[in-house]
């Protein structure tokens, strides 16, 4: 089974290579993408993507919140019910995705459809995050004039459509994307949602349209070689990875004794004497429900060595390996340990 | 490019699992699939990865109330077909599915078919209101705990969801006439099939079963 699920995968990744933009045209339409197969149709009417969204008042904390005022931000709409236990088993992961993508610009709205006011702020504050603002569309009229007519059209009430569904709005105002909840493929932490941000906001994931790099690539390794260093001195080696785009790496300390640890070695060398080597600061990559300690676009490593007293002057060829484990935000490449070398010039004394 | 051939990362198998349901090949479609315009494949088929109970396991016996109060006991109904509808007053879909419910049972009176449905954790209000939208003419079981529901979830079905009654609302069960589950759907929020094509296409099937003995 474990087999048929990689192989489901594998073929779903294949599938996702070579989409294009929002539109269907190029490539697969949206709701043939891997996360996404709750994805808007168009024979549902509108509001489509490429649509206005929708503009909606609704009380909020200290005031009124329109969504025209969000203009200029991509904003995540979240339609939601307390009583819902799909809906509540996603919550927890809005948070996560509303810390995740604040940096990069986007604001998380999360509207509670057709609560009691009461019920509806406790449930907020016990369960929602702080980072996502959650409003009450108390009548429903807010979902009501995001549900397309012609979906789900055996609901009566229309508000009820929307429900469990997510709707991406651009900075200018325009639906990119209406999710509604597919129990099939049930995604509680969003990662279709999380990878069409991605791709809107132009963030490399393995689900746009690129395929995922070998991972003896996602690192480009150079090693700097100080000024030559006299005998009894002391130099130090400078190993830049530079990480691609849309990928980390587990750093020196990983957060779980499992992980492979990013290491940096120089073989023993005559006349020679390694010191400690340093690692830059790690930087936290939000997996699921947890924050892990990875490196991310340019990571510094020092590897400091003493030259022997009595060593002769001349070069030094000083093999070494850098040894790492890299990941997307979906999908983890296999280990792999690269060889590397650095000549160091020791001074006549 | 064999990079593909590495992606065996145990966080993508972490998310891939979280939508089970979608990652097993598609399970076969009824024979003599109808002329109706309803997709082919049943909504949601529990499929064998989610574990047990699966189609062609005894279907877990229960007793519970009905809303006159009378105890139902699924073995006692053994020797006929029994569709047994998994619901609740707050779910659109199971508000959407209550009067085909409803028109299910009316089409099948008098054959050899048992409509049961069993209410999931509602309070007495919530129970009320089910019983309340459309008049119900068979059992509307009441299953307060949600125990009785949860003996019926496949254990690895939907594993995000901590309630484990919950991940079967607005399921539907076709229980054959030796009581093996026959037929065994949840919802499908995507193609979901409000008129009960898939769930009718198999009591017709356990019926022609029944009939050729």
């Amino acid at each position: 089974m474990r087999t048929g699920l990689a192989l489901a995968f594998t073929s779903a990744l294949a599938a996702s290579t070579g989409c294009g933009g929002t539109t269907p045209s190029p490539g697969l339409p949206l709701w043939e993408r891997p996360g996404l197969y709750g994805a808007i149709r168009p024979e549902m009417g509108p509001p489509q993507p490429g649509d206005r969204a929708p503009d909606f008042e609704l009380p909020a904390p200290g005031g009124t919140f329109r969504l025209a005022s969000l203009r200029g931000t991509w904003v995540v709409l979240h339609f939601t019910a307390s009583w819902c236990p799909y809906c509540d088993a996603e919550v927890d992961h809005l948070g996560e995705l509303a810390g995740a993508y604040a940096p990069r610009g986007a604001k998380v709205v999360l509207i509670g459809v057709k609560e009691e006011p009461a019920h509806w702020s406790e449930y907020a504050r016990g369960h929602v995050a702080s980072s996502v603002l959650t409003l009450s569309d108390g009548d429903g009229a807010v979902a009501r004039a995001y549900a397309p007519p012609r979906a789900q059209p055996s609901f009566e009430d229309r508000s009820q459509v929307m429900l469990d569904s997510t709707v991406i709005v651009d900075p200018a105002g325009t639906i990119r994307l209406v999710l509604f909840p597919d129990s099939k493929h049930f995604d509680p932490t969003f990662q279709g949602v999380r990878g069409e941000l991605d791709r809107l906001l132009g963030v490399r994931s393995d689900r746009g349209a690129e395929p995922l790099l070998a991972p003896e690539k996602v690192v480009t390794v150079a090693v700097t070689a100080p000024p030559p260093v006299a005998p009894g001195g002391r130099g130090d080696l400078t190993i830049e990875l530079a990480i691609a785009p849309g990928y980390h790496v587990m750093s020196d300390s990983p957060s779980e004794p499992n992980y492979i640890a990013t290491r940096v070695r120089f073989e023993e060398a005559n006349d020679l004497a390694w010191g400690q080597t340093r690692y830059p600061q790690p930087v936290a990559f939000q997996l699921s429900n947890k924050a892990i300690s990875t490196f991310q676009g340019k990571a510094v490593v020092s590897a400091p060595f003493d030259v022997a007293a009595g060593a002769g002057p001349g070069e030094r060829t000083l093999p070494g390996t850098v040894r790492y484990q890299a990941c997307t935000l979906t999908s983890c490449l296999f280990p792999v340990t690269r060889r590397i070398s650095a000549t160091v010039v020791i001074a006549a004394r | 490019m064999s990079a593909r051939a590495w992606f065996v990362g145990p966080f993508v198998l972490a998310v891939v699992t979280l939508g089970c349901g979608g990652t097993s090949p598609p399970a076969a479609a009824p024979t003599g699939a109808g002329p109706d315009s309803t997709p082919a494949e049943p909504s949601i088929a529990i499929t064998p990865d989610m574990g047990t109970p699966h189609v062609g396991d005894l279907a877990p016996d229960f007793e519970l109330s009905d809303q006159d109060g009378h105890p139902v006991k699924l073995s006692s109904l053994r020797g006929g077909v029994v569709m047994l509808a998994f619901v609740t007053s707050w779910c659109p879909f199971s508000e959407a599915e209550q009067p085909n419910l409803k028109k299910l049972a009316d089409d099948y009176a008098g054959k050899n078919v048992k409509v049961v449905a069993v209410d999931i954790k509602e309070k007495d209000d919530g129970y009320a209101k089910y019983l309340s939208r459309v008049h119900m003419p068979f059992p509307v079981l009441r299953d307060a705990t949600g125990d009785v529901t949860a003996k019926f979830t496949p254990d690895r079905a939907q594993p995000a969801i901590k309630d484990r009654s919950a991940v079967l609302v607005t399921s539907n069960v076709v229980v054959d006439g030796e009581g093996k589950i026959a037929f065994f759907t949840m919802v499908d929020t995507v193609h979901f099939d409000a008129r009960l094509v898939h769930a009718r296409r198999a009591i017709d099937r356990e019926l022609t079963r029944l009939g050729a003995k």
